[in-house]
């Protein structure tokens, strides 16, 4: 009966019924305690059910009983990666690969853990090694595409996209990588239908649904200004994304202290100073600005996760607020108009970086300093309505929380909360 | 020598004159059997047992005249109730032997044979044993001789018959059905009136049967309402659960499931209902093994009835996932009618929550504020809201030792404590309906998303 039962979990996990097939496993795991399949396989049940905890627990009971199997090391892999623990993730994929150097879905594992540490051109070689053995392995066809979209080599990432097309073309995958390759080209006419098609074969794709936005979105074009400029940062490292941000920075403040210095300058050097200033801001807000634009297409609205239609939201009302206040003061000489509009400004960064940060430790930091940016700045209105001295102060520490602003949320957007 | 039809005639008078003599009985349905007269043997075996029903001999006479009219299930019935008697006759054996080889069970018609023999030697029949590969003595021959090509295996125990579901005959009605009035009139349109009137569908020459595919969020009252659709026409009910169907995969038993329609066209009118079919009809493309494809196959080929007459048997299908179904499974004379189960709306809520607290101790609760307050509830919710407010009622008994009833306040309390569980399901539908909606399969999703 044994083997009834595990194979009787195999094809519950197949087919998605991952309680089932946990409970299925346990009954056998009463019988039989030493099996390691069964472990291995518990553990991936549990992690799809996310239960991370008592999945990484099995894959480790399994690598106890069997140490010599290369499965187990696999499963363990997958389960760290769920725990966006991906240095541990590539360790455990290359104890896999030491027992089972062949094996293509070994290969692939490696991959994708480099993947998700932004090293490209080590998981490019990841996969060729995978492909090597397998030409036909569709993960590493995936990823080696993906790998090379994020290397900028796009005509090749499009190349191998096609190739696969032409060998599955019902691979929803493979749509979805070759509409990003698009993107990234600045083709989101094209990309659209690959998106399309991608969600008409597999609707749950959420990297699909994430490329109808930003292709919808890139039929503006100021927007497919913008999403060059963010898919360019997005190849970057972590180290070169900081030193562009930093030196684009520090180029501004010499700049204008040279324009201080030099008066004859200034016409020169205004323009430029303009410009990368709206720059900045389209950089903070145009992801926001043109999710809220998206309302007026119904599809795209619908493509929209919850985050973002939060975000969104709450970019409108900053919106909504800063209008309101200007016109306040500028029409009906309502005096703490202009505060308010400043107030609306402040706000609208952290409020939106909220749901770009990663559940967990990121986003409660973000909620946080949003939550203590919102008091200081009512305080601030309340305290300059009621002429109170410390106002100023108020003022000046809001001041203070907007400039730190982006420097936190660059911070906190790229960190990931280990689970 | 043939009896003559003078000799029939002068037997069928002696009836006439003694119409309770067992033996004469016998005799006449013989000579006719032997003439190759089986309809009017079977009726002279008849006859004998409406005067004598225990008659052993006149019984294995009724079978065999089943037998030579190729009216199996007959006789099977009147053998197995042979074989049920504490001291079976061994023809009764041979016969059973018989009949199982015509069924294609050659296995146990082997044992059954086997012990035939061993009751009583005299029965044995050469040829019925060298169709069987069985020896005529009860030993004599060694294990796994090969006999005619094939191997000859021990006689251990009975191997197992095949896959048998128990058929219920359910009470429940519509009436006990809260809600979902389109679906019930669908289901009557589909199921009951055709039952009803057969001739008015005979007269456009439609056929009565075929399938409805019930799908929706999980806990909504799929299986009731099959369930109360068998009592409502007063049919037998063979539920088949994800735990039979994943042992047909196992098995890559395209027999069972075979079986279990036949068992269902032998039971007419009967509702044959699949509770989570997306289990057994995976989209063809999904399955990598070919084992699989078999079974899809053979599910497709039985809703066609290609092999078999469907009339009179309904199936009815539920699944949480319809999108993971073949498309195949959609074409007409098989699912053609795909029903929506949403969950129970206000006045249903209202009614499943009342029925729920029937004989529980209640303090004339607001049912409609209730109703309102556990939108997108399953049943299974409401049932779970139930629950919570029945346990902190308990808890409080505990403490003070007396009952009091349940108030409305409490159960909204719970209704605070239970998260619907529908909404995860529905955040799932909303995306194949939105861009994997082909011939406009999930429109209904969409309606009641009002996207």
């Amino acid at each position: 009966m044994e083997v009834s039962n595990l194979a009787r979990a195999q094809l519950l996990y197949q087919q998605s019924r991952f309680d089932l097939a946990e409970q299925e496993l346990r009954r056998l795991l009463g019988e039989t305690p030493h099996d390691p399949g069964a472990h291995a396989l518990l553990s991936m049940c549990l992690a799809q059910q996310q239960k991370l905890d008592a999945a990484q627990q099995e894959a480790e009971q399994a690598i106890v009983i069997a140490p010599d199997w290369a499965y187990p090391h696999y499963c363990r892999s997958i389960v760290l990666e769920h725990r966006n623990r991906f240095t541990e993730a590539e360790a455990a994929a290359r104890e896999a690969l030491v027992l089972e150097p062949l094996d293509p879905d070994y290969h692939a594992r490696l991959a994708g853990t480099l993947f998700q540490q932004g090293k490209w051109q080590a998981c490019l070689d990841a996969c060729l090694e995978g492909l090597a053995h397998d030409a036909e392995h569709r993960q590493s066809g995936h990823l080696r595409t993906m790998a090379l979209t994020k290397l900028g080599r796009q005509s090749e990432a499009v190349a191998t996209v096609n190739e696969a097309l032409g060998r599955a073309p019902h691979d929803a995958l493979a749509h979805a990588n070759k509409g990003w390759a698009l993107l990234h080209q600045s083709q989101p006419r094209e990309a659209l239908v690959h998106f399309r098609e991608a969600l008409r074969i597999d609707p749950t794709l959420e990297y699909a649904q994430q490329g109808i936005v930003e292709s919808l979105k890139a039929r503006n074009p100021l927007y497919r200004w913008m999403l060059v400029y963010f898919l360019w940062m997005a190849r970057l490292s972590d180290g070169a994304r900081w030193g562009i941000i930093l030196g684009g920075y520090l180029i501004m403040r010499v700049l204008r202290g040279a324009g201080r210095a030099n008066p004859d300058l200034l016409p020169w050097i205004t323009p430029i100073l303009v410009l990368y200033f709206v720059f900045v801001l389209l950089t903070w807000f145009a992801y926001p600005l043109f999710n809220l634009l998206l309302r007026f297409n119904k599809f795209g609205w619908y493509a929209l996760n919850r985050d973002q239609r939060s975000a969104s939201n709450w970019f409108g009302a900053c919106l909504a607020i800063f209008v309101g206040g200007l016109v306040a003061e500028l029409a009906f000489r309502f005096p703490l108009g202009i505060l308010v509009a400043g107030f609306a400004v402040g706000m609208a960064l952290p409020l939106v970086t909220i749901f770009s940060c990663d559940v967990g430790w990121p986003r409660q930091m973000m909620t946080l300093f949003t939550a203590a940016m919102a008091l200081v700045g009512i305080a601030a209105i309340a305290g300059t309505a009621m002429q109170l001295a410390i106002a100023e102060t108020l003022i000046m520490l809001f001041l203070f929380g907007f400039i730190a602003t982006p420097w936190l949320a660059n911070y906190l957007v790229t960190a990931r909360a280990k689970r | 020598m043939l009896p003559s039809d003078d000799s029939i005639a002068a037997l069928r008078e002696a009836l006439h004159i003694s119409p309770t003599n067992v033996p004469l009985h016998k005799h006449l349905a013989e000579s006719l059997q032997k003439l190759g007269r089986f309809e009017e043997a079977e009726r002279a075996y008849r006859d004998g047992l409406a005067v004598a029903p225990a008659s052993v001999d006149l019984k294995l006479g009724l079978a065999s005249a089943y037998f030579q009219q190729q009216k199996n299930s007959p006789a099977l019935v009147v053998i197995e109730d042979l074989l049920e008697r504490s001291d079976p006759p061994a023809a009764a054996y041979v016969w059973h032997a018989r009949l199982l080889i015509r069924a294609g069970e050659s296995q146990r018609a082997a044992y059954q044979y086997r012990q035939a023999i061993e009751l009583d030697a005299a029965v044995a029949d050469d040829e019925l044993a060298s169709e069987l590969g069985v020896a005529s003595t009860p030993s004599g021959y060694e294990e796994n001789e090969v006999v005619d090509g094939r191997v000859r295996q021990r006689a251990g125990d009975q191997p197992p018959g095949p896959f048998e579901g128990d058929i219920e005959r359910p009470k429940v009605n519509f009436q006990e059905v809260g809600g979902m009035e389109t679906v019930k009139e669908e289901i009557r349109m589909k199921i009951i009136l055709p039952l009803a009137h057969p001739e008015m569908f005979q007269a456009y020459g439609k056929k009565v049967g075929g399938g409805i595919l019930m799908f929706g969020p999980p806990g909504c009252g799929k299986t009731f309402l099959a369930r109360a659709t068998a009592g409502e026409v007063k049919a037998g009910f063979l539920s088949i659960g994800i735990s039979d169907v994943l042992d047909m995969w196992i098995g890559s038993s395209e027999k069972n499931l075979h079986e279990l329609f036949e068992q269902a066209r032998r039971n007419k009118p009967c509702v044959l209902f699949f509770d989570e079919v997306d289990a057994l009809g995976a989209s063809r493309a999904d399955m990598r093994h070919s084992g699989g494809r078999h079974l899809i196959n053979q599910f497709l080929s039985e809703l066609d009835g290609v092999e078999a007459n469907n009339e009179g048997v309904l199936i009815l299908a539920a699944t949480n996932a319809p999108w993971h179904l073949d498309n195949a499974f959609r074409r007409p004379g098989r699912f053609d009618r795909i029903v929506f189960v949403p969950p129970p709306d206000a006045p249903a809520r209202a009614a499943i929550l009342r029925l729920m607290l029937t004989g529980k101790p209640s303090d004339n609760i607001d049912f409609d504020q209730l109703a309102k307050k556990t939108a997108d509830f399953s049943g299974a919710d409401l049932k779970a809201v139930v629950d919570v407010a029945v346990e902190a009622k308990l808890r409080d008994a505990m403490k003070s030792g007396n009952l009091e009833p349940l108030r409305t306040k409490e159960l909204l309390a719970a209704a605070g404590q239970v998260k619907p569980s529908t909404r995860e399901w529905f955040a799932t539908a909303r995306n194949y309906a939105l861009y994997s909606n082909q011939g406009g399969a999930y429109d209904e999703i969409l309606k009641y998303l009002k996207l």
